[in-house]
Order: C-alpha cells, then structure tokens, then sequence
C-alpha cells in the first residue's frame, strides 16, 4: 500500500517535471524541471531494485550532465523573450503527434506479457542481494566488449570536445620559464662597434 | 499493487512529453537537447522497470551504457553548440538557415 | 564473495579481434605522437593514419575466413559478411584520408582529424561484427559521435557547424528511437541477442503483438536514420553540404556500409518472424525514398547538395536487397555498396581537387568548360557519373541489376519497375553534369588542387568503375560468398 503511495507520487512528480521541461518559458527553469524530473526518476529506479543506477542517475547526470547544461545555457545569453515565438503555431501538429504516440504507447505497454494480471506479483530482493555487486559481476564479464567501447566512446567524447572548443590563441604572452634560464649572454647581447 | 504496465506508462508519458517538446520548442536548440534527454529517461526507466519485473540484470547493463552514452553525447553535443554559437551569436532554430539548396 | 572467478576470454578467441585491437591501440599512439610532431610536420600523421589501417586490413586478411567465430561470449563474431565489410570500410577511409590531404593543410588539429576518423572505422567494424544490440549500439555511437565532430570540424565556417549540430540533433533523436523500440523488444524477449530474439520473437503471444511491432519499428526508424530513408533523410543534404568535402565523402559512404550491414543482421536474425510486416514497411520506405532522392535532386544547383540527394536514391535501391530478404537480394546489396563506393569517392575526390578561391568546387556551374581545361578530370568525372546514372557497361549498371533482378525473383515486381522508372529520371540530373562539362563555356578560371596522390584516387576510382563494369563476375563472387550464411 505504501508503496502503491509513494509510485504514484513519483510518477506523477516525473511526469509533471517533464512537462516542465517543455513549457517552462525561460531556459534554466528548464534545466531546473530537468534535474527534478532526474531525481523523481532515481527515486523510481530505486523502487525497482536499482540502487546503483538509481545512485549513477544522480551522481553523473544530475551531478555533471545537468551542471555541463546549466553552465552552457548561461554562457550563450539566450534571449528569451523571443523563444516563445511559434509556441501556439506548432502546438496542433505537435500535440496531435505525440497524443496519438501516447495512447499507442500505453496501448502497447499494457497489453500481451506486460500486463498487471502476469506480472504484478514480483516481489523486492531482499537486503542480502547487492545491486552493485550484481551488476559488477556481469559487467566485468559477459558484458566486457560493451564496457571497452564505452571506454573509448568517453575518449572520442572528450578529444571531440576539446577540438570543438580550445583555441589556441597567438596573441597571449606567457612566460617560458626554461626558455629565460637558459637565455645566454650572445643571444640578448650584441656588440656594436660605432665609428666615432 | 503496482505492475510492470505503470511504469511503462510513466515511460510513456515521458517519451510523448519529450516528442511534443521537440516541436514546441522550435526555437531554442538547448531545450531540444533536453527534451532529447527526456527521452533517454523515458527509455531507461522502461529498460530498468522490464529488468525488474523480468528478474534479468541485463536491462540494467544496458541502462548504465545508455548514461555513459547520453553524457558523451552532450558533452560533444554541447561542444558543437558552442562553437555554432560563436561563429552566429544565436541558437535559434529559426536561424539555423545557411544551408538550403 | 571472495571467489569471484576470472574469466577473460581466452587467448585464441580474441585472435578474431586482433584487427580492432591493432587499430584501436595505434589510434591512441596516433593521438599521443601527434603532440610530438612539429607543426610543419603534420604531413606525417595522415600517412600514419593510413598506415595504421594497413595493418588493420593486412590483420583482418590473415584470419581465417569462411566461418563464423565468435569470442566475449558471444557478442562478437567474425564471420565472412563482417570480414568482406570490413575490407570496404577500410578501403573507405583510406580513400578519405587521401582525400583530405589537401584540405588539412590549412586547418588545426591535424592528429585529431585522422584519430577521429580511425575511432569512427573502429566504431563500425564493431557495429559489422555485432551480435547482439549492446555491442550494436555502442558501435553505432562511437562511429556517430566521431562522425559529429568531424562534420562540424571547420568550427569557425558557420555551414560547417551548422551542419553539425543538425546532424547531431536528428541524430541524437534517432538513436533515442531506436532505444525505445529496443526496449520494448527486451521487454517481451528479455534478449539482446539478435539470434535469441529472433528464436523468441516466433512464439510470442497474440496480446504482445502491438509492443513488438511498435518496438520494431522504432528500430526501423532508427536504423533508417542512419542510412538516410526517406522520411528520416532530412539530415542528409544539410549535412552534406556543410561538412567539410572530405568528410562528405566519408561519411557517404562507410557508415552506410556498416548500417547497412547492421540493418541486414537485425531483420535476417532477430526480425525473422516478424517477415510480412517489414516487408509492407520496408517497401512503403523504399518507395519514398526512391521518389524523393531521384526527384528532389533535379532541383539542386550544388553538387553536394545534388549528390546527397542522389545517396538518397541509392539507398532507396539498396533497400529493394533488403526487401527481397533472400541470400541473392542481400549479396545485391553488398554489390551496390561496393561499387557505390568506388563511384560516390571518385566523384567527390574530383569536387576536392576542383578547389576555387578557398572554396571547393560546388555550384554545378563551377564545372562549366571542364573538358576544355582538363580532359582527364572531365573524362573521369563522366564516367563516374556514368556509373552513378546506371549506363550499362560501367559498373553502377551491374549494381542496379543486382538489386533489380533479386527483387523480381523475390515477387517484388512492381516495386523493380517503379525503381527502373525512377533510375532513368534520375538519369537527367547525372547528365546535366556532363553537359556542363563538355559543352557549356567556361565561366570562373579554374584553380585547381595539384596533388598526385588525390589524383590517383580519381585515376584508381574511375578505373576500377570500368573494370568492374567490364567484368562483374569477381565483385558478385565476393558478395555472394560474404552473404553465405543467410
């Protein structure tokens, strides 16, 4: 019952801060929604028995994604006042759209094996069984070859970042600390000889 | 009791609220990105609500490669972005017209 | 607890994955070294680069091949397809590399341009050799997020950025659909093995039925994306434009072969049951795209706009391959990527070399008089667009047959006459360009790229387009051996 209680209060939470995400008018109120809406979710992995990646949604996404986004948002000034041009103009389509995704897709997620009457009746592991163990323990090995491209898609992610946005400027003088301890008499010094 | 099927919905609800946001918001590419991101929670909580209800870990794996995924993917996105921003000062949709044929 | 067993796959099942593992370790050395070489060095790197896929290809060659071996549990095989892809994507970017030689010259990051480019060819042949979607996915988005960059490499010329970030928009969209469908497959089958899926998926119950369709085809979807089927091709002439030439003709063609591979895998292995319906939407896509690639393209006044357009149209007649799912209609589909290959590299290696003022070459009036001041280019340009159109006796006529002739064997007769009516439309925009060429006068001086390298990409290119028309018997061989296994 209790648990009946604290679903719905989640669900509806996440759904709600989802559609925050959409309607909020100024840009980081959205990124606001956003990481409510992220942790209304973790607390949902953390009723099905996810604690580790109810614990990874928080730490890395809202932790360092939502962060990366917030610090974006405020360093391109969005002008807000225009972003809500066009709202009303595409909100028919769009709404048609994803209404008729919605009723399909709850059609489908209520229908054939997913329904209540066949699976309601899963119970919760006990407090003996470790998500984090479990999880590391096919990780490591049935799931190796995944976990070594995931490797390198965060490599390519962090050379594709930094190609895209350091620049290497010509004009900032720094101070080559070798350069000035090595420096000899004969390269500063030049002797002229002056005809009097 | 709850089931499989609400946690679906709630899935469900998500990936429609992240769809809508994708036409509403002609206008301001971060808030497509985030409603990108709607939809990858949209598909991690069905991955994590199936992996529970069908007693197999492997949802959950995938999960953890879908997050690991989603931060490469805004940290690159978001580079792009700003480098866009820098030659056009904007990040309207609307302006995004310099290539049509 | 304390007794976790060790188990790493043995030394002689990750034998089979000594081509990825060479590449990936000398694509790191290569990201290292690059902060050693002066910067008027940099010419090094790019013939590192194609180095470093020599000996991936000379790895790949000294397997075994024929049959199918698998390693890590299963989740990677190496089986002839993998292996006759592999070959294309390697000799796809070996071609862009030399392609972007020129183009490098002028720009910064040079390391990190080719590095970018290996990890993207290392991200596809783990997408080819992928037997399950875990490995699927993660190939597909270590060869996306390589891809991303590198079309917005140019970041201070705003088409280049642009581009990029349209690309990556869709593309972000695209894979998030493809997730939500792959969930809802997990769901009903609790697999991620294509074979396991497919084994499920024949005796799944009438009241699953909507999930699993639905899940299907949001992986349609997603896949289709990657490839550029109409409706999910809007990406495709924006980006074409706006990317740098080079990488243009990179990602035209090596991503295409491994979606396409991909694409083959799922619906041969895990979408087996599900037949009739993919065929129904498979062709309703291939319809769509066929029409659209042939005709938007007449409208174009750019001609990378014009060939992103025609890429379209080859897709929509690979497609026939896949919708004819038989043995002959897949080895079609590997026969029109190859020569696809070759033609689609020739052409954008003559727009490289075609280089005006800083720009390339890239208004259809740029080629006005061409023949005049380079007969040779003039004349390979010609054939490539040739074969591009469907002449017969140059190589693009036998790619089209292939297709054609599986799709009729396959009862797809409406569909092959719809995709010949459509050929032959397509056939105007291909000779526009060559009327250009030989009978219009020039208009700007030319400037061309003096480089012999690049020219001898144009040279092999157009050769091997003749060659192959010439005699296709060997390319057909190859591919009917590759598809084997179906």
């Amino acid at each position: 019952m209790i648990e009946a209680f604290f679903f719905y209060v989640f669900a509806a939470m996440t759904v709600l801060a989802g559609a925050g995400v959409v309607l909020a008018r100024n840009t980081m109120y959205s990124v606001m929604w956003l990481i409510f809406c992220f942790f209304n979710a973790a607390a949902l992995f953390f009723m099905l028995d996810a604690e580790f990646l109810g614990i990874i949604l928080i730490l890395v996404y809202v932790g360092a994604v939502m962060v990366l986004f917030m610090f974006v948002v405020m360093m391109l000034e969005v002008n807000k006042a225009r972003l809500r041009e066009g709202f009303l103009q595409y909100l028919p389509t769009g709404g048609m759209i994803a209404l008729m995704l919605l009723i399909e897709l709850i059609g489908a997620s209520s229908s054939g094996v997913f329904d209540n009457e066949k699976v309601a009746a899963v119970g919760h592991l006990g407090a003996e069984v470790n998500n984090t163990v479990e999880i590391g323990k096919v990780l490591y090995t049935q799931y190796l070859l995944s976990f070594e491209i995931a490797a390198v898609i965060l490599l390519i992610a962090l050379v594709g970042a930094i190609v895209l946005t350091l620049r290497s400027r010509d004009d900032v003088k720094y101070q080559n600390i070798s350069k000035q301890v090595n420096v000899r008499k004969e390269d500063r010094m030049k002797t002229v000889k002056v005809k009097s | 009791m709850i089931g499989l099927s609400d946690y679906l919905v709630v899935a469900a609800c998500l990936f429609s609220l992240g769809v809508v946001g994708l036409f509403l918001n002609r206008k301001n590419v971060i808030t497509i990105l985030m409603c990108v991101e709607l939809i990858l929670l949209a598909v991690n909580i069905n991955f994590v609500a199936f992996s529970h209800y069908m007693q197999d870990l492997g949802g959950q794996i995938f999960v953890f490669f879908v997050l690991t995924i989603a931060a490469s993917e805004v940290a690159v996105g978001l580079a792009i972005l700003v480098a866009y921003y820098r030659t056009r000062r904007s990040i309207e949709v609307e302006d995004m017209n310099s290539l049509q044929g | 607890m304390a007794n976790i067993t060790f188990p790493f796959p043995y030394p002689e099942h990750l034998g089979i994955m000594l081509p990825e593992i060479l590449l990936a370790v000398l694509a790191m050395a290569l990201l290292l070294w690059d902060l050693f070489v002066p910067k008027e060095k940099k010419g090094m790197i790019a013939w590192a680069a194609v180095a470093s896929c020599v000996v991936t290809l000379i790895a790949l060659l000294q397997l075994p091949a024929g049959d199918s071996l698998h390693t890590f549990y299963g989740y990677f095989v190496l089986d002839p397809f993998a292996a006759y892809a592999k070959v294309l994507m390697i000799a796809a970017t070996v071609l862009a590399i030399f392609l972007s030689l020129d183009f490098m010259k002028d720009e910064q990051n040079v390391g990190e341009y080719y590095c970018l480019m290996l990890f993207a060819l290392l991200g596809m042949m783990f997408m080819v050799s992928a037997t399950n979607f875990v490995v699927m996915y993660l190939g597909l988005e270590l060869m996306a997020l390589c891809v991303y960059v590198l079309v917005a490499y140019q970041r201070d010329v705003l088409r280049s950025s642009e581009a990029g970030l349209k690309y990556f928009i869709l593309g972000a969209l695209s894979s998030g659909m493809l997730l939500y469908g792959l969930s809802f497959i997990y769901g009903v089958t609790t697999d991620f093995m294509f074979a396991g899926i497919g084994e499920a998926l024949r005796h799944v119950e009438d009241g699953s039925r909507l999930a699993v369709l639905l899940g299907m085809l949001f992986i349609i979807a997603g896949l289709a994306f990657k490839v550029s089927v109409a409706p999910f091709h809007m990406w495709t002439p924006d980006t074409y434009e706006g990317a740098p030439t080079p990488v243009t003709a990179f990602m035209s063609v090596a991503p295409k072969v491994a979606g396409f591979v991909v694409f083959i895998r799922v619906l041969a292995d895990a979408f087996p049951a599900l037949q009739t319906e993919y065929t129904t939407v498979l062709s309703v896509l291939a319809v769509l795209t066929i029409g659209i690639g042939n005709v938007a393209a007449i409208a174009q006044r750019n001609i990378k706009r014009m060939l992103a357009y025609s890429t379209i149209g080859h897709v929509g007649f690979m497609l026939l391959g896949l919708i004819a799912a038989t043995q002959e209609g897949y080895s079609g589909a590997m026969v029109y990527l190859t020569i696809y290959l070759f033609m689609n590299m020739g052409a954008f290696a003559i727009i490289v070399l075609m280089r005006r003022d800083g720009i390339q070459g890239e208004l259809l009036d740029d080629f006005a008089g061409l023949a005049r001041v380079r007969p040779g280019y003039a004349l390979a340009m010609g054939l490539l667009l040739f074969s591009l159109a469907g002449i017969p006796f140059l190589a693009g006529f036998w790619a089209k047959f292939a297709v054609f002739a599986a799709a009729i064997h396959s009862g797809h007769i409406w569909l092959a006459v719809y995709a010949i009516v459509f050929s032959v439309v397509g056939c105007f925009y291909y000779l526009r360009v060559v009327k250009y060429m030989y009978f219009d006068k020039e208009r700007v001086a030319f400037n061309f790229i003096e480089n012999p390298v690049m020219q001898a990409t144009v040279v092999v290119t157009s050769l091997a387009v003749v060659i192959f028309g010439l005699y296709p018997k060997p390319v057909m061989a190859m591919c009917s051996a590759a598809v084997s296994m179906f």
